[in-house]
């Protein structure tokens, strides 16, 4: 498990678990962050911090609040070569 | 016809569904805002006539659950659950969901489907996930759902008047059956949403257009780069289109005071009144409509066109530096036309302390009621050089107080979360809707909705003031004496009005700034509005015109003024909250006497401050 805001750009990963205030986490989950979720780190916006992510057919722009509010997991690179990571979305 | 007899039908859907576009083509100009839109933040209330049937249509702000975590949801929240003054009752629901991203739609239904109403579903961008090449079963989707749903294809289309027709028959709508428990948890309802979107949207439904233009738009550099162009490219349009428009406005008054009361030595009272009165104070409101106008247009433009919510993303951090983010980019963006719109669209904003502080900050922006008084002082005492002969002196004084007036605003911001609103880790996020070539009629209705309001609020207020002012300047009545010419009669009327002698008790107030009792005249009088500084110049220099180009206005203030008191007038102005509006708008968007009352507070010692320090600088360097 890690922080969203380590993974490298490009990289699918695998939402794992929330934390922070109820609304945030409950605001993420609204956005469709639930656990589960595979998420790619688009870009970050100049000065770093800001995320862009792309899941579904989303693209979300986020500041944590706190490093490691939303912890992923990494999926086994093996598994996802090939594939697309819309069907792979969809399939959770 | 009365609306609140008519049965109410709401529209709802997340930000970006398209909600207001379909709102606009159903409803056309026909509308009654319960207040300024700024970016939709207020329940918009349209009418819809169809085969001799009226229903009011309710545009609500987007919202991603019935679960409000900002003001804006809140207002749609309420008025969903009929707690919300002003709107009655809402008798049935549109949900409108966006095709290209259906799960967040579904969500939403998940949830209104328990508040017992009659519901349909209008579906959008039908056509921009057909480009994508996926397809939408909307049989499927209303077999699953249990309501009739109804597929939009763009703007203007397919589809539109079969939602027409349906609103006709509301009453036969079905309530839809309780999927969930209120106690659902959002995972549930999401893994739900999945299933189902996977059921009704067939094919990939990636974007590649989006994101071949994210890579360039938002790259590091190039990213910056498209920014600043686009900032400026604004600020040049909002100047340059409005101008012929507003010179046109400005003439057209001035020939209308010159055919009621030209040539004439002493014109009859009424007269006078209804030239210098009425006219006056008319046009000086209605010349700042074009630029209200062309900002709103280019505002809704670049948010319809999905470019805003990235402008956003690329100033999150910068904005975080100084307690602000992403979203604080949108007031403060439309208060440089005007406060009123940048406050309201604060509601943006989920987290209070940025939300107040973000509001607090956004009447330093230069709104355009500030430019007459700039253009004016600019012109009359910067000499119109070419600086490294290329920018005019008075191009970059004016460039300059902009800019100035963006760093002040963000210190005081930085300052207030460190103080007032200090508090704990906030969240920013932003959904990048799809590009899109937008729809000219929404930036046309938004834009005259909004120019409407300004006349409606604006136009009385700074109405009132021109009238009072032109007694403060025509009483006591003086007799013209023979052998005075025009010039002297108006003179000796002006040194011995209530205006002169109001002026001059209060002229001790401004000591430090060396401000006359002209001056002082002219800053109490556009306390209320600032822009009226110009024609009450205009009123006090004994000329006539309040054209802020005027050469007769500015040759008097050149003998009249010494230049330290000129600069020492714009540094006042440069920070002062003089807008009764704005002051009543602050009052409601913060809930607080309190919070308006230190607002006001905080920018008038900035700008006493600023005018003494500009004055004694100036005066010293220029003597």
């Amino acid at each position: 498990m890690l922080g969203l805001e380590l993974v490298p750009i490009g990289v699918p990963v695998r939402i794992a678990s929330l934390s922070g205030s109820p609304e945030f986490v409950e605001r993420m989950e609204e956005l469709g962050l639930v656990p589960g979720t595979v998420v790619t780190v688009v870009r970050r916006a100049p000065l770093g911090k800001t995320l862009q992510l792309h899941y579904g057919s989303t693209l979300l722009a986020i500041r944590l609040p706190a490093p490691g509010a939303i912890s992923v997991e990494v999926i086994e690179v093996r598994r996802i070569v090939g594939q697309n990571i819309e069907e792979l979305a969809a399939a959770f | 016809m009365r609306i609140e007899t008519l049965p109410h039908i709401a529209l709802v859907g997340t930000p970006n569904s398209g909600k207001t576009t379909l709102f606009n083509a159903l409803t056309g100009m026909r509308k009654k805002v319960a207040n300024y839109p700024g970016v939709t933040v207020e329940p918009t209330i349209g009418i819809v006539r169809n085969a001799g049937s009226v229903i009011a249509v309710v545009d609500l702000p987007g919202i991603y659950s019935l679960l409000p975590k900002s003001p804006d949801e809140e207002v749609t929240s309420r008025a969903l659950q009929n707690t919300l003054a002003g709107i009655p009752a809402i008798a049935a629901i549109v949900l409108v969901a966006d095709a290209t991203n259906l799960e967040r739609g579904l969500l939403l239904f998940s949830q209104l489907s328990a508040l017992g109403k009659p519901m349909l579903v209008a579906v959008t961008m039908i056509d921009e996930i057909k480009r994508r090449g996926a397809h939408f079963d909307d049989i499927e989707l209303e077999s699953v759902l249990g309501v009739k749903v109804v597929p939009i294809v763009g703007t203007k289309g397919l589809g539109l008047e079969e939602l027409r027709s349906e609103l006709n028959d509301h009453a036969r709508w079905r309530v839809p059956s309780v999927h969930f428990p209120m106690s659902a948890t959002v995972e549930e309802r999401i893994t739900w949403a999945r299933r189902v979107v996977h059921d009704v949207v067939r094919g990939g439904i990636h974007d590649a257009r989006s994101d071949r233009i994210d890579r360039i738009v938002l790259h590091p550099v190039w990213g910056m780069f498209v920014f600043v162009a686009i900032m400026a490219l604004l600020f040049h349009a909002i100047f340059a289109w409005s101008a012929p428009l507003m010179d046109w406005i400005d003439f057209g008054f001035n020939q209308i005071r010159q055919f009621m009361v030209g040539g004439m030595v002493v014109p009859p009272l009424w007269l006078d009144f209804l030239a210098n009165g009425i006219v006056a104070g008319v046009g000086s409101v209605l010349v700042f409509a074009p630029q209200i106008f062309v900002l709103m247009v280019l505002v809704t433009f670049l948010e319809d066109s999905g470019y805003l919510a990235r402008a956003a993303f690329m100033v999150d951090r910068l904005l975080g530096v100084f307690g602000l983010q992403g979203r604080s980019f949108i007031p403060l963006l439309s208060s440089y036309a005007c406060a009123i719109p940048g406050i309201l669209s604060a509601r943006i904003i989920p987290s209070p302390a940025e939300r107040m502080a973000t509001m607090l900050v956004a009447p330093l922006m230069t709104c355009s009621a500030r430019l007459p008084v700039y253009t004016l002082l600019i012109g009359a005492f910067v000499p119109p050089i070419a600086i490294a002969g290329i920018v005019s002196l008075q191009s970059f004084v004016l460039g300059a107080l902009y800019i100035v007036a963006a760093v002040v605003g963000l210190i005081v911001a930085w300052v207030l979360r460190k103080t007032m609103f200090a508090s704990d880790r906030t969240v920013f996020f932003i959904e990048f809707p799809p590009y899109r070539l937008p729809h000219w009629r929404n930036l046309l209705v938004r834009a005259t909705i909004r120019m409407q309001d300004f006349l409606q609020t604006a136009g009385t207020v700074i109405l009132a003031i021109s009238i009072f002012l032109w007694v403060l300047v025509s009483f006591p009545r003086l007799e013209l004496q023979s052998g005075m010419s025009p010039e002297q009669y108006r003179r000796a009327q002006l040194e011995q009005s209530y205006a002169a002698r109001v002026g001059k008790t209060l002229e001790p107030l401004f000591a430090p700034m060396h401000f006359d009792w002209r001056v002082t005249i002219g800053i109490i009088g556009s306390f209320a509005a600032r822009e009226v500084f110009v024609s009450i110049m205009g009123q006090l220099a004994a000329v006539s015109g309040d054209d802020p180009d005027n050469i007769t206005l500015r040759s008097a203030l050149q003998q009249q003024l010494e230049p330290a008191v000129a600069f020492a007038v714009i540094a006042f102005y440069l920070f002062a909250l003089q807008c009764m509006s704005t002051v009543a708008v602050l009052r409601r968007e913060t809930g607080s006497w309190r919070l308006t009352a230190f607002a006001f507070a905080y920018m008038f010692v900035l700008a006493y401050g600023a005018a003494a320090a500009t004055y004694n600088i100036a005066h010293w360097l220029l003597s």
